[in-house]
């Protein structure tokens, strides 16, 4: 099993930290402040793109469901795992990030807000996917299992993006049909931070998969040389 | 009517500690589990030497 990092993953490292800090620079030098929210309002650059990548993580793991329900090659599930988890990552800066946002501007930390509250599931029932799993020995069902789940999970992901059209909700929408919809302007330098900090992270999202996946591999590897060495 | 600015920026800042705090620990909970699993695989790979010998 080759150990030594692939070029590509090697160049994403270096993009990424580059894109962090350009990311930062645009984000406290180069976007105005907002006048209403105040300084607040720069949590929007990180919050938004973590909180989508999120459903793109857990959507990955759908994929992977899928792929490795036809073919049986495990590293579809290799694949869903890290997804998972750097799924929760990127929900987690979300919903911290989210409470840190509302405490100014809602007036509360926390409010059982339809969004909040659907996400807040979200996160929990892949919190559980990981949970279940270490409890699985066999690899096999292990895989059978994370796939399964993986393809049921994602359930919850068009439930909590459609809360906020579905039900009524005080949580802002970013991502509209139209600009009444979405309830949002934004200036130039705002929008080109916003866009840049999305590419960021989407860069980092890919990054930090490969780099799962990877480990993921090698534990595998690692627990098929122990079985050889207990059956021995 | 003139409203002044809110000062939010704790609020800021707490959240730019968590986007940068959190993948932090997600990258340092990969490498130590990857040395983990190096070390399993020194000490699988002289089991199964001593094992041929």
């Amino acid at each position: 099993m080759s150990t030594s990092t692939p070029k590509a993953l090697q160049t994403l490292n270096i993009v990424s930290i580059l894109m962090f800090i350009i990311s930062l620079g645009l984000v406290f030098l180069y976007a105005p402040r907002e006048a209403v929210m105040g300084e607040a309002q720069r949590i929007f650059y990180y919050h938004v793109p973590s909180a989508w990548l999120s459903f793109v993580a857990f959507g990955v793991t759908l994929i992977a469901g899928i792929g490795y329900l036809r073919t049986n090659d495990h590293r579809w599930d290799h694949l869903g795992i890290a997804s998972v988890e750097v799924g929760i990552v990127f929900a987690i800066m979300a919903l911290l990030s989210g409470m840190l946002w509302a405490r100014p501007i809602w007036n509360t930390w926390w409010t059982w807000d339809p969004r909040l509250t659907t996400y807040t599931i979200l996160l929990l029932i892949y919190f559980a996917y990981l949970m279940l799993r270490q409890g699985i020995e066999d690899p096999d069902k292990r895989a059978r299992f994370g796939s399964v789940y993986g393809i049921v999970g994602f359930i919850s992901v068009p439930i909590t993006y459609f809360s906020i059209y579905l039900w009524r909700t005080i949580h802002p929408a970013v991502f509209g049909r139209n600009e009444s919809e979405t309830k949002m302007s934004m200036e130039p330098q705002m929008l080109q931070t916003f866009i840049f900090c999305n590419i960021f992270f989407m860069v980092l999202f890919v990054t930090l998969l490969w780099h799962r996946f990877r480990l993921e591999a090698k534990t595998a590897h690692i627990e098929e040389l122990r079985m050889k060495v207990s059956n021995a | 009517m003139y409203t002044q600015t809110p000062d939010t920026s704790w609020y800021m800042i707490a959240a730019y500690t968590v986007f940068i705090t959190l993948p932090i620990l997600f990258i340092a909970s990969m490498i130590w589990r990857h040395r983990n699993l190096k070390r399993d695989e020194e000490m699988i790979s002289n089991l199964l030497k001593d094992e041929r010998k």
